[in-house]
């Protein structure tokens, strides 16, 4: 095992050379001193980074079509991106300490079926249903923990093979064809408007999830926990961090926000079908990575995620208001995937 | 590592052991159950299911030995079947033309990939996720919607059989006898070496950038047989052809015995992999189970292989240290790597594998 120790000490020194992130928050009182630190930190820099790209794409689509870039606009792409900013949030936390959750999709159409099989389109149900389904998005993720941090399983493989269960779990749930219909208390959650209609439901969802999420990362000891086991997994057991725990959480926290993921995805189409979750797969890796975050762990900021999830979903509803061929499509987002990568890439 | 006989024998079986006797087991198990299955059509429809996986694992498995991971074989697939189904005409000197350049295209597919892992040092996961959307909208522009077709000649070629030996029994031959005559070349060295310890490695002389470029090449070449095959077996396109095949792809690749940390497995053994999981879903299939099982039964497979490709090495190092016999290279057995722990990630993280290959 000796080497193993050497081998992981040496990865950690080349990987890390800027000070930690985790831990900064509460040690520097004066204004000044905490601006000048965030400017000086590298991760923090990329975030910005990846906002600036952001506004750069929004000016840059007023040229392509006048409506984008406006307001309204906006709104409907941040509203838009909610699906993918809540799964990659579980994504992403779990990239953090350096894993990878390939069980999204079939989780989120999971609970999206059994939402509208079990609450068949009653709201009244959804008191039951809904903690039912942050259950059943929970226990999939203890058992996708389990694997990783118990067993010593490649995570990257243990949540391919549940992603592989969960989809005969959801044929035999369903016979092939989801039944029901989404509860129209999530519908009016998803499609409902505001302050006479200025402010999409979605969005105000949106914000208490991110607060949520940022609390949880930055502010909080298990936060803390998460980056330094992504950061430097023997040091963090050698300084008392209890890793499999901490691993077995991350994992329960993405089984949960795809299981709110799903929910709110059938939301948005008023029934479930499946391979609903499909194409998260791909994008909440394609959030967390746009977003800047190290897919090696122990590096990144959800506020990154958020934007590159409000990027990616930017750059599709640009590109499905164009005459584009769907082929086209997506090569410009392939294309739009790698030079973002490349522009808020951390000198490692 | 020139030895004993028993040793080179050890060595040349090393990784294939483990994926073999669960093929043995499932097929016994099947022919029990299902005894027309020893007849020559069985044997040809059993060769003909798995083939495409077996090659796409094949190419998959040499990315993941050399430290990476391919998120874009299953579009690389659909490329190469809408631009066979579209293009290739009724002549033979247009089929033969038309295969060697689905060869060209999937080794061009594999350079792509290697110049954004390689030069850009994209995470492959990363670069590989963009190219599969990349490659994915080209088969779009090629074929809108599922549609063209292949001549039975160009069937027949891959999926027929001649004397009861199926065409695809001899090209996966090929295939093996390619590997491991690429893994003895100096770029398959190369191969093994970087995915093992890639610092090491290229303090060791390993040139980085065109043996990993070689790795994608090689993996596109297998891609291409793939996406040949797959076409001959639908003889028709389909723009999203290949995509639902990446889960299985890598399941293959893991029961193959190919360590996802890298650097460990034979590339060869992922055609093993595909036969199991072909197997799997037809003896579920003869037993009168819903096909809906077939996916859970799968996946809990998997999850076993892993367990046993992770733990299974202890219980034989524990043997072996037991027996006295071998305890002096018991330290690079194939369960020392498979550490499958938090950082056990693309390029990264394992033991160093050192002077075995």
């Amino acid at each position: 095992m000796s080497h193993t120790v050497n081998d992981d000490a040496a990865s950690a020194s080349t990987t890390s050379p800027v000070p930690r992130d985790s831990g900064e928050g509460g040690s520097a009182t004066h204004p000044g001193v905490v601006l000048r630190r965030m400017w000086g930190n590298r991760a923090i820099q990329t975030v910005l980074a990846v906002y600036g790209i952001l506004i750069l794409l929004l000016l840059l689509s007023r040229f392509i079509n006048p409506s984008y870039g406006s307001i309204g606009f906006v709104r409907t792409v941040v509203g838009l991106s909610t699906f993918t900013a809540v799964v990659a949030f579980g994504q992403g936390i779990v990239i953090l300490t350096g894993g990878f959750d390939l069980s999204i999709p079939s989780t989120m159409t999971l609970s999206a079926v059994l939402l509208t099989g079990m609450a068949t389109g009653s709201s009244a149900k959804t008191l039951w249903v809904i903690p039912l389904m942050l259950a059943v998005g929970a226990a999939i993720g203890a058992f996708n923990g389990i694997g990783v941090a118990l067993l010593r399983l490649s995570p990257i493989v243990m949540t391919l093979a549940t992603n592989t269960i969960l989809g005969g779990v959801i044929l035999l749930y369903t016979n092939g064809t989801p039944a029901g219909f989404t509860p129209p208390v999530i519908i009016h959650l998803v499609q409902g408007r505001l302050f006479g209609g200025a402010l999409p439901e979605i969005i105000v969802v949106l914000i208490g999830f991110t607060v949520l999420g940022v609390l949880l990362l930055n502010y909080t000891s298990f936060g803390r926990r998460v980056y330094a086991v992504g950061s430097n997994p023997i040091v963090a057991r050698l300084s008392g961090v209890r890793t499999g725990s901490v691993l077995v959480g991350v994992y329960v926290i993405s089984g949960v926000c795809s299981a709110i993921g799903g929910m709110l995805l059938s939301g948005y189409s008023n029934q479930s079908y499946l391979g609903l979750g499909d194409p998260y797969l791909l994008l909440s890796l394609a959030a967390v990575v746009v977003g800047g975050s190290s897919i090696r762990g122990g590096r990144g900021y959800y506020l990154g995620t958020l934007a590159g999830a409000v990027i990616l979903t930017a750059v599709s509803t640009m590109l499905a208001g164009t005459n584009l061929s769907q082929g086209f499509k997506q090569i410009v987002y392939a294309v739009v995937i790698i030079v973002a990568v490349l522009a808020v890439r951390q000198r490692e | 590592m020139i030895g004993a006989p028993s040793e080179r024998l050890r060595n040349a079986t090393k990784g294939i052991v483990g994926p073999v006797l669960v093929l043995g087991v499932f097929l016994v198990v099947y022919a029990i159950i299902q005894p027309a299955f020893l007849s020559t059509m069985q044997i040809t429809t059993l060769f003909n299911g798995s083939t495409v996986i077996a090659l796409a694992a094949v190419g998959e498995a040499i990315v993941v030995i050399a430290g990476g991971f391919d998120l874009s074989v299953g579009s690389s697939l659909s490329v190469i079947n809408v631009l066979l189904a579209v293009h290739m005409g009724q002549s033979t000197g247009s089929q033969a033309l038309w295969i060697v350049l689905a060869l060209a295209v999937g080794v061009g597919i594999g350079l792509l990939n290697g110049v954004l892992v390689a030069i850009l040092r994209i995470p492959s996961i990363v670069a590989t996720l963009a190219t599969s959307f990349f490659w994915g909208g080209v088969a779009l522009l090629v074929l809108k919607q599922p549609g063209g077709s292949v001549s039975m000649t160009f069937s027949n070629w891959f999926t027929g059989s001649h004397a009861g030996v199926p065409n695809a029994l001899l090209l996966l031959l090929v295939v093996t006898l390619v590997w491991l005559a690429v893994k003895r070349t100096r770029l398959g060295i190369s191969i093994y070496a970087l995915g093992g310890d890639e610092e090491a490695a290229v303090a060791n002389g390993v040139r980085l950038k065109p043996s990993l470029i070689g790795a994608y090449c090689l993996a596109g070449l297998f891609y291409g047989l793939a996406g040949l095959f797959l076409t001959a077996e639908t003889s028709s396109g389909d723009p999203n052809a290949g995509g639902p095949l990446l889960l299985t792809v890598f399941t293959a690749v893991v029961l193959g015995g190919v360590s996802l940390s890298g650097g460990r497995g034979d590339a060869a053994a992922a055609i093993l992999g595909a036969f199991i999981l072909t197997i799997i879903t037809d003896v579920l299939y003869a037993m009168g189970i819903s096909s809906f099982y077939t996916s859970i039964f799968t996946g809990a497979v998997l999850i076993l292989a892993l367990v046993a490709n992770v733990w299974g090495g202890q219980g034989a190092r524990w043997l072996r240290g037991f027996t006295g016999i071998l305890g002096g290279r018991a330290q690079d057995d194939d369960g020392t790597g498979g550490l499958g722990g938090p950082r056990d990630l693309p390029a990264g993280g394992s033991p160093p594998a050192v002077g075995v290959r």
